[in-house]
């Protein structure tokens, strides 16, 4: 008897997935879904009630989290003041998507406006200091038209 | 005349695309090349020779990169002591992707082994956690 074969790459999943360590993954869990109309795929329980894996869908992507392990070195962005890694959202409409975000109780750091580089574009906090940008694409430009654009907007 | 339709969300774009800011993120594209056959798709200079931005792809998915500009509050997983976010990457041979990181440059910090089921996903997924030269967590 053969084995099923098993897929290398899961269904639906994407060659790269986020992976956010999050101090209480269950409450990022409910504001995911309230601010981004996330999905819950699955969730794995650790050690005294923590998380050690969710899965969940926005939009056509996969997005894990974690809780905070420390003892595996394990620390979301209040731990460490600051992330050095922004989740870029692509919506369909930015400005919908931006006050149902807030709403939820994510901190806008850069308010909504028309980018150089031809997006409609914020950059958001979320209450366990990850760091989100939510964009629709406006205008399609060229690198050299990008270029120029940003060389105005920063004069 | 009406205006060419603009699609909101740009082909081969999905709905969520990280953006890894890098200390030296020239170099970073270089290593993510070499140890992920990433490809160059664009990259914006910025100001004292830094990259504002630049757009990879590795395997079906955009990857984005900007240099540390600590003036914006824009700081590395190196200058930051840890990274809050640790990127998964998919691929169908584990050990030769992980292999080829290594000698790119990649600190293994999770030894690679099967995770059978265990976090829910129902394929054969192994993981290794890898740290880049630039400091960053990967899931392979």
């Amino acid at each position: 008897m053969t084995q099923p074969t098993v897929k290398p790459v899961s269904d639906g999943m994407q060659s790269r997935t986020p992976l956010l360590i999050c101090a209480g993954a269950a409450d990022a869990i409910k504001f995911y879904i309230r601010a981004f109309n996330a999905v819950e795929l699955s969730r794995v329980p650790g050690p005294r009630g923590k998380l050690m894996l969710a899965m969940l869908w926005i939009g056509n992507s996969a997005l894990m989290l974690t809780d905070e392990f420390p003892e595996w070195g394990g620390f979301g962005p209040k731990s460490l003041k600051g992330s050095p890694v922004t989740v870029n959202l692509y919506v369909e409409n930015a400005d919908a998507a931006v006050e149902q975000a807030v709403a939820a109780g994510a901190k806008i750091t850069v308010p909504l406006a028309d980018m150089f580089w031809g997006d409609r574009h914020a950059r958001l906090e979320d209450p366990f200091g990850h760091r989100w940008s939510v964009a629709t694409h406006k205008r399609d430009s060229s690198p050299a038209e990008i270029r120029e654009a940003m060389g105005k907007a920063s004069r | 005349m009406t205006q060419p339709a603009v699609k909101p969300i740009p082909d081969g774009m999905h709905s969520l695309t990280p953006l890894l800011t890098c200390a030296g993120a020239a170099d970073a594209i270089e290593f993510y090349t070499k140890a992920f056959n990433a490809v160059e798709v664009s990259r914006l200079p910025g100001p004292k020779g830094k990259l504002m931005h630049a757009m990879l792809r590795i395997g079906d998915s955009a990857l984005m990169l900007t240099d540390e500009f600590p003036e914006w509050g824009g700081f590395g997983p190196k200058s930051l002591k840890g990274s809050p976010v640790t990127v998964h990457l998919y691929v169908e041979n584990a050990d030769a992707a992980v292999e080829q990181a290594v000698a790119a440059g990649a600190r293994i910090t999770c030894p690679c082994r099967t995770c059978s089921g265990a976090t829910g996903m129902p394929s054969w997924k192994i993981r290794s956690g890898t740290a880049g030269p630039s400091g960053r967590t990967c899931a392979i």
